[in-house]
């Protein structure tokens, strides 16, 4: 059995564990779990605390909050480094209230590879894993108020939900500074920079078909958000129809629309290869290497390079995990029936989906 | 030349597969490239003595697909792989080196897994545009097109275990006549290829 498979199994032995942490003076907010039943029938436990230096931040300070977990059992207890503070907690995972109300969370959203052993962290009988974890920028803060944040590792398959103690603090209102970023780089073209020696005539090139690439992947994702079918779009270039494959698609398009909506995407000029549009490390998003043949492409179209940059962000880890089973149109048509299940994992297929020239219905 | 500046070496992995090593030679000649390989496995059994499930079977060119690759490495150590593609057929064949080492390694040319999981893949993964003659390697009868790819840039070979190596399972295009290189109107004829996967042992020692 794989070493994640295990870790899995371990997480299954994981019960509720809270410590409240004195000197905080937070009433814990409603709907706080009882722990008392959990813990009676502990098989294994993992313990997450959540601790706050000052009860009340300026809107001038960062807001972050240090979550502890210890592994209380006798066996050792793996986690995603990604759920474990000291990588950063991402996703979600601090339950966020003000006065009694669900506070949004507004931070980014990662697809992560699962079941990869390098991305466990074991914690040993007894040992703890400590750190801060952002609120500020992740979670909506525009209104003051006493807000309560607790750490949780939501139920998922055969892991059972792990929640810590909560703590309050007041809070002053401020904005999101990522909104405000966001807000002025829509003056220019959103999350794109350059490198590689781009040329100013290059930049604007590529800000176009930036533009045209978001213009396409959302489209393709409202079309997709339609009543699935098997509509001549669909089947050209995914083959074989089922709200199943229509779904994978689907999910594939959400992602490439919304990296090309917020991610922080590098546009690099330095290859000059002519039998080559663009290529990418599929590991390290999201920087897009564009070579020759892309600066003869049209900025829309066939082939285009709005195109090729869907193509390029399908290919990402993170996003879609494309792969590169057949080239040009002929060949992906082909591939739709040859071999649906690699059409849906090919970025070509996706790239003649999103740009739908010749129109399909 | 030069994809990018990122990853210097990926020139090196460009210029190893350089036309000189995938010209036609006779395949009894001694290649120098196969001075790193200990053992090279049993040729794969001819499509031939396969069942052949379409049609396209009767048509497609007798080639032969090997792999070799040393069977212990150490962590960290570079990993040589040779793949060999020989022409068993009467007439010469035209052979689309995208997405096999014989252009290098500028996709997934290869599946890799460790003790039987997956090990993900971190080289580049490239768009081309249209093929040109230069794109194919030209395999007279009975001769080897072959080129050595270093793997351990593309893969993360650096944990101990048992890596298995399975070349895809497909050319993208292959010809039989000079007139379809390179293949008009995008109309490659995928060519089903069968090649023994390798193994190779990463222990420290």
């Amino acid at each position: 059995m794989s070493k994640s498979l295990r870790g899995f199994k371990w997480l299954m032995g994981t019960v509720v564990g809270v410590s409240l942490l004195s000197g905080c003076g937070a009433p814990p907010a409603e709907g706080e779990p009882t722990p008392t039943e959990a813990t009676e029938q502990a098989q294994g436990a993992l313990t997450a605390r959540v601790s706050v230096g000052k009860a009340s931040m300026a809107a001038s300070e960062r807001v972050t909050v240090e979550v502890t977990l210890t592994n209380t059992s006798s066996a050792p207890v793996s986690l995603y480094k990604w759920d474990a503070p000291g990588e950063g907690l991402n996703e979600g995972r601090l339950s966020v209230s003000r006065d009694g109300q669900p506070v949004e969370y507004t931070g980014a959203h990662f697809k992560r590879v699962q079941g990869r052993a390098e991305d466990l962290i074991t914690l040993a009988p007894g040992q703890s894993i400590s750190g801060p974890v952002a609120v500020s920028d992740a979670y909506d803060l525009s209104v003051s108020g006493t807000y309560t944040i607790r750490y949780e590792l939501e139920a998922r398959e055969g892991v059972a939900a792990l929640s810590s103690n909560s703590v309050s603090l007041f809070i002053e209102g401020r904005r999101n500074s990522r909104e405000e970023a966001e807000a002025m780089r829509q003056v220019t073209a959103q999350g794109l920079s350059y490198s590689g020696a781009c040329t100013s005539t290059e930049q604007s090139a590529i800000a176009s078909a930036f533009s045209g690439a978001q213009t396409y992947s959302n489209n393709a994702y409202s079309y997709l958000s339609g009543t699935p079918s098997a509509t001549s779009r669909f089947t050209t270039w995914f083959g074989t129809y089922s709200t199943t494959n229509w779904n994978t698609i689907k999910t594939h398009f959400s992602s490439i629309k919304n990296a090309f909506a917020s991610a922080a995407v590098v546009v690099d000029c330095s290859c000059n290869e002519s039998g080559t549009y663009a290529y990418v490390y599929p590991s390290s998003p999201y920087k897009i290497y564009v070579c020759g043949a892309f600066w003869s492409a049209p900025t829309t179209g066939t082939d285009s390079k709005a195109g090729t940059l869907v193509h390029e962000m399908s290919h990402f880890t993170v996003v879609a995990g494309t792969d590169d089973w057949a080239y040009g149109q002929t060949a992906a048509k082909n591939l739709a029936k040859s071999n649906p299940t690699r059409a849906r994992d090919n970025a070509d297929s996706h790239e003649y989906f999103a740009e739908n020239n010749p129109s399909l219905p | 030349m030069g994809l990018g500046r990122r990853n210097l070496a990926w020139l090196a992995v460009l210029s190893a597969a350089g036309v000189t090593a995938c010209t036609p030679k006779p395949a009894e000649a001694p290649a120098p490239q196969q001075a790193p390989v200990a053992a090279t496995p049993p040729p794969a059994p001819p499509p031939a003595a396969e069942p052949a499930k379409e049609p396209t079977a009767v048509t497609t060119p007798k080639l032969e697909c090997a792999l070799g690759v040393p069977p212990k490495a150490k962590p960290g150590e570079p990993i040589e792989v040779l793949f060999k593609l020989t022409n068993r057929s009467e007439s010469p064949v035209w052979v689309l080196k995208w997405q096999t080492p014989l252009e290098g390694i500028l996709g997934t040319v290869f599946e890799v897994t460790r003790d039987g999981e997956e090990v993900p893949y971190q080289g580049p993964m490239v768009k081309r545009a249209a093929p040109n003659a230069d794109s194919y390697t030209a395999i007279a009868p009975g001769a080897t097109a072959e080129n050595t790819v270093e793997v351990t840039q593309a893969w993360d070979f650096k944990k101990p275990g048992t890596y298995r190596i399975t070349f895809r399972d497909a050319l993208m295009d292959v010809a039989t006549r000079k007139e379809d290189v390179p293949r008009p109107g995008g109309a490659y004829q995928s060519t089903p290829v069968t090649c023994a996967p390798v193994d190779v042992t990463v222990a420290a020692r």
